[in-house]
């Protein structure tokens, strides 16, 4: 039912972590792209890292629970391009992750639990709540994972409007 | 000039060409757009008023709006208005976005004024663009309306 691999993508998605935070270190010149390069340059080593990955890893649930979320939806079919925002932000999460650790990370692949239909209402206030919760979690981060999260955070608000 | 100024500047660019667009834009949108786009169009201003202060406040010098904007011509349907209207906005995300970046750096790597106010406008600037966009490409019909990324 959560299973994305069926599902149509939108661009040339094996590419998109690496496209995506390739982007954003020369987007980010000397911002966010030096935290992204040191990241990169030292993927094997025993770092403490105090929040990023936490951070990154509670980000991906709750992707995934918005994936859930429109799975259960009453017209799924009509949610297809928000879900593929949410496959997409998985991604590129997973990707930071790995980043930041060295060590690649999957999604559990067990049978989602349970989700009791929702109404396009309810799941605009997921988006919504989901949108601040980015930002917020944007805000405690520094660096390349930060603006992934910003951008994430504002296409959820964005998702939230189209869901009006 | 630092990275960031230079950031802040583009984000204050973007804003001006925005408030030009949409001059440029609006009477070519049928009547129940119309002020869907003032109200934007007050809203960049706002921004553009909100960055120009926090600038002078800290010794930069705003930039000046340009005088004319050749690459958003030409406007002449409501299909033409409605495309111009989005890629206002995306082009205002990413200013946004890359004034997040450089906002969002370990502490003593930049001097940056009030780093987390410029977060939270950066994101809040994000956010509104993206939402902007994504409805401005839902009334064209566009599919998708939304982008994964706003601002990349």
């Amino acid at each position: 039912m959560s299973d994305d691999s069926d599902r149509p993508r939108r661009g040339p998605a094996p590419s998109r972590r690496g496209f995506l935070f390739g982007a954003s270190a020369v987007v980010a010149a000397a911002g966010g792209g030096v935290a992204a390069a040191l990241l990169r340059s030292r993927p094997k080593e025993k770092v403490s890292y105090p929040a990023s990955p936490q951070v990154l890893l509670a980000a991906v649930e709750a992707e995934t629970r918005l994936i859930e979320a429109i799975d259960a939806a009453h017209d799924p079919a009509a949610l297809v391009h928000l879900r593929d925002d949410h496959v997409a932000h998985r991604e590129a999460l997973l990707g930071a992750v790995q980043l930041a650790t060295g060590t690649p990370t999957t999604q559990p692949s067990g049978s989602p639990p349970a989700q009791p239909r929702l109404s396009l209402t309810q799941l605009r206030s997921l988006e919504q709540a989901a949108a601040t919760a980015a930002a917020t979690a944007a805000a405690s981060l520094t660096g390349a994972p930060a603006v992934l999260l910003a951008s994430i955070a504002a296409c959820e608000a964005s998702h939230a409007e189209l869901l009006r | 000039m630092t990275g960031f100024d230079d950031a802040w500047q583009a984000a204050l660019a973007a804003q001006n060409q925005a408030i030009f667009g949409y001059g440029l834009l609006g009477p070519h949108l049928p009547g129940a757009d119309q002020p869907r786009a003032a109200a934007l169009q007050a809203t960049h201003e706002s921004a553009r008023d909100a960055i120009s202060a926090a600038m002078v406040r800290v010794g930069v010098t705003p930039g000046h709006a340009a005088a004319d904007y050749p690459s958003l011509y030409p406007v002449g349907n409501s299909a033409q208005a409605h495309a111009l209207a989005a890629r206002l906005e995306d082009e205002c995300a990413a200013a946004w976005r890359v004034l997040y970046a450089a906002s969002a750096v370990d502490a003593g790597h930049a001097k940056i004024p009030d780093p987390a106010a410029r977060r939270r406008e950066a994101q809040a600037g994000l956010s509104s663009s993206a939402v902007a966009a994504a409805r401005w490409r839902k009334l064209a019909g566009a599919v998708p309306a939304s982008r994964a990324f706003p601002g990349l």
